[in-house]
């Protein structure tokens, strides 16, 4: 008591404090934990087979080459580098320069600030209260960056199918053919945050006629471009539909995972625009909004990115590393599969095979995941939701034992009528 | 189409709307419709126009960005050899934690408040350059301070103080007295007396060391008398620092004014640049500083702005931060960076001194010591906006409309014409 009233009254004092954000706070539980048999399922961060992570060795031969170049450090345009946008916008569209030239690029801090800087341009751009249709589940930092921007009326499709783990593709459907003209639809390009679950081809299809039909704006967050199949053409076949359709969308797009370069936060927020005169007054809007949020973005790993989109045999070369580490996640996936198959593990497992990209919905039950962690010391979110890119081949063996010894000690509870 | 036309169409479209019942923006391409033009601020336009221009003998005094005396950008060594190092060292790419590369965090916070001050009481968050910090800091403002509450900056001050308090959806925006524009000064009685009005809890915003535009800074007696004032009515103070070490080439120097409030246990917020003073300006890396009366509160602090982060960009980028990290950790980088900034500070007061100088001898009309004496990157010339448009159209010498110009883009090549353009427009005010 004494103690209180020495203390000086702060501004501050009605500040609360606020709840950690569930990845990380997970994460730092693991980093924490002193076994050494522990496992992290837990942050999408690519590991090499040792556990390591990985930087991409491209990445590191363009860094040499850089420094060799001497580079000054100038500011960069507000839209931000020249090659690096040039470059992005064409992984993300194709080559046709009548279509390039109406869409606006602009250098983003990674995903998230392409997120941020679409919901900001969509809350003044759409018609106004606009509602936001967001997947149920999705990457759980989406709301609350859309709210953050001002888009703040928010409601959420049907995705996963929990039953057949599987897209509930009716139930999407039948939620957005409710949704008034000029909502906004948030769709994962490819590799679906958490449930690794994508639509076909001719899902996409009829996601696309939807969207016309109902005069509806999508958003795409294409963060796994190149990751999901290892393909960078086959990955950006949803992004590239709409647009072949005629929809004028908005793309996130991320190099955090397909780079490796989480740190630098590169990234790229995309507006197709019907025309030309149109989509210089978006780029000047935009433009604004940046400046006033951190007046332009940091260049190094743009810089990097644009070197190796500019250059024929480093494009390559990035091509070739692309396809081994998302081939070495398929192969993790495959293991862990036949483990789980050999082990007897009751339940159906053919999921964890099939669904694209770093994560899988593995199905596993709160209070499974909660044993994995307290008795196994294998971390992955309470959703089920597991980063395949933590498996290696030392590894795995332990993770399908885990696995096995939750289910078998957690009976799911049947579902009530 | 006409005007009556293009009414009878929306007359139909509205009707239409009517009938329908329903929204046919879409059809209208209503995505599109909604966006205006934008207008740029004025450094940015002003940049524009002067890279158009295709006069040989242009020169740019209009952005706060170094230039050596052969007119190029400077890559500090201290710098170049910190990459070096990260670069040798292999580190990998890995998410920082959501506050900032830790080492960085920690130099930060010591380059503000000195070695000898207590810490414990700092909240400290790695931002996007200046602007990030001021954008995070009035956001948190914004969040956890009444909606009534008060935003008062300096008259005149860096233009983008304006633009984001907008961004972030501040109400309140007002401003207070600051320059003197008859004697070229400081307006001391205009700022205590505007102070002494406020309510509590108002904030402030200030600049800790040579003041953009103007380049004038309060003396150590009159910080010492503004801080008063900030205690007296419950003020809350936001530092901008912009400058150390780049305004007179000595960091605790350039820190005295921050340090004085820190001294006084005012609570306030310090928004933190390494633009400048590190020449990392693309690299966008900066610090956000919450100096509380107590540390229970700190904890709160970080955790609110570490949400307001991952909701607007999830983490900061490694590559600047790691860099001062490395440069503040190395004796021996530190003390080059110090060398250095020596060096740039004293080019720039090289020019001021030249420039001031020149202009005497011209015997250009006024008194052009103030150039001379004020401090940092900027010069706030006291020509008139018309005097500037000259210097603009007739000598292709580019500088703001407010008369601010940067001493940055002065050397030993162009000094001579610009202090002859300068005279020029001076004695010829008809064009």
């Amino acid at each position: 008591m004494g103690i209180q009233l020495l203390r000086m009254k702060s501004s501050w004092d009605s500040v609360a404090l606020a709840p950690p954000d569930q990845i990380f706070h997970l994460n730092q539980l693991y980093l924490e934990d002193k076994s050494t048999s522990k496992i992290s399922l837990v942050i999408g961060a690519y590991r090499d087979d040792d556990g390591k992570p990985y930087v991409f060795k491209i990445v590191r031969k363009v860094e040499e080459e850089m420094m060799k170049d001497h580079l000054n450090k100038e500011y960069l345009q507000m839209e931000g580098d020249a090659d690096f946008r040039a470059g992005a916008k064409k992984l993300v569209f194709g080559d046709d320069p009548k279509l390039l030239e109406r869409i606006v690029t602009v250098q983003a801090l990674s995903g998230t600030g392409a997120l941020r800087l679409g919901g900001t341009f969509l809350s003044y751009a759409a018609p106004k209260g606009a509602k936001i249709y967001i997947s149920d589940p999705t990457w759980p930092n989406h709301m609350l960056v859309f709210k953050q921007s001002g888009l703040t009326n928010q409601a959420f499709y049907p995705y996963y199918d929990a039953a057949k783990n599987a897209l509930n593709f009716d139930g999407m459907m039948g939620e957005l053919s409710k949704a008034e003209p000029g909502s906004i639809v948030l769709l994962h390009g490819c590799a679906h945050n958490p449930t690794g679950i994508d639509p076909t081809k001719e899902q996409w299809k009829e996601i696309v006629t939807l969207c016309k039909k109902k005069g509806l704006i999508p958003f795409i967050d294409l963060a796994y471009q190149g990751f999901a199949t290892g393909s960078l053409e086959n990955d950006a076949f949803a992004v590239r539909l709409f647009v072949a359709e005629g929809l004028n969308i908005v793309v996130a797009q991320s190099f955090a995972k397909n780079a490796g370069l989480y740190n630098e936060r590169v990234g790229a927020f995309h507006v197709v625009c019907p025309d030309v005169e149109i989509a210089k007054k978006v780029f000047s809007n935009i433009q604004i909004d940046i400046r006033g949020m951190y007046s332009n973005p940091p260049a190094h790993g743009a810089r990097i990115i644009g070197r190796i989109l500019k250059t024929p045999a480093y494009f390559e070369e990035w091509k070739e590393e692309l396809k081994s580490v998302s081939e070495r996640i398929q192969k993790m996936r495959k293991l862990l599969f036949d483990e789980l198959i050999a082990l007897k593990t009751p339940g159906v497992w053919d999921h964890i095979l099939h669904q694209i990209g770093m994560f899988s919905y593995t199905g596993l039950t709160e209070a499974q995941c909660t044993w994995m962690k307290e008795k196994h010391h294998v971390y992955l979110l309470k959703s089920g939701r597991a980063s395949m890119a933590g498996i290696n081949t030392k590894n795995v063996k332990y993770l399908a034992n885990a696995i096995h010894d939750a289910v078998a000690n957690n009976p799911k509870k049947q579902q009530a009528p | 189409m006409c005007i009556r036309d293009r009414r009878r169409v929306h007359g139909i479209y509205k009707m239409l709307n009517r009938i329908l019942g329903r929204n046919l923006g879409f059809l209208r391409r209503a995505l599109w419709d909604k966006v205006q033009p934008a207008e740029m601020d004025s450094i940015i336009t002003f940049q524009e126009k002067f890279k158009e221009d295709k006069d040989p003998q242009k020169v740019s005094l209009v952005r706060g960005v170094y230039r050596t005396n052969e007119e190029k950008p400077y890559l500090f060594k201290c710098v170049e050899l910190a990459e070096k190092r990260m670069a040798n060292s292999h580190l990998d790419k890995e998410y920082l934690p959501v506050d900032g590369e830790q080492n960085f965090v920690k130099a930060a916070k010591r380059l503000v408040f000195g070695d000898d001050f207590n810490t414990e009481k700092v909240a400290t968050v790695q931002t996007l350059s200046g602007t990030g910090a001021v954008n995070l800091g009035l956001n948190f403002l914004y969040r956890f301070l009444p909606p009534e509450t008060g935003y008062y900056i300096p008259d005149p001050s860096w233009p983008l103080h304006f633009s984001i308090a907008k961004e972030v959806g501040l109400r309140n925006i007002f401003t207070y007295p600051y320059y003197d524009n008859k004697k070229v000064a400081l307006n001391f009685d205009g700022i205590k007396a505007k102070l002494l009005t406020l309510k509590p809890k108002s904030v402030v915003i200030l600049h800790a060391c040579a003041h953009n535009p103007t380049g004038i800074d309060p003396t150590p007696v009159q910080w010492k008398a503004i801080i008063d004032i900030v205690k007296e009515k419950k003020l809350l103070p936001f530092l901008d620092m912009a400058y150390q070490g780049f305004a007179t080439g000595d960091f605790d120097r350039d820190a005295s004014a921050v340090r004085l409030f820190a001294k006084e246990d005012v609570e306030m917020l310090v928004a933190q640049s390494f633009a400048k003073n590190a020449g990392l300006y693309g690299e966008r890396i900066g610090a956000l500083h919450f100096l509380c009366k107590s540390e229970s509160v700190v904890k709160p602090i970080l955790s609110q702005l570490k949400v307001m982060i991952r909701t607007s960009y999830s983490s900061n980028p490694m590559h600047g931060a790691k860099i001062v990290a490395q440069i503040c950790e190395n004796k021996e980088l530190f003390e080059m960076w110090k060398e250095e900034l020596k060096t740039v500070s004293g080019r720039i007061q090289e020019m001021r001194v030249q420039l001031s100088q020149k202009l005497g001898l011209l015997k250009t009309p006024g008194n052009w010591d103030h150039i001379r004496k004020q401090i940092g990157m900027f010069s706030y010339t006291g020509l008139t906006p018309s005097q500037c448009q000259k210097l603009i159209d007739k000598h292709h010498v580019y500088l703001l409309n407010n008369g601010r110009i940067s001493i940055t883009g002065i050397n030993l090549k162009n000094i001579d014409y610009i202090a002859k353009s300068i005279h020029d427009v001076v004695i010829n005010p008809q064009t």
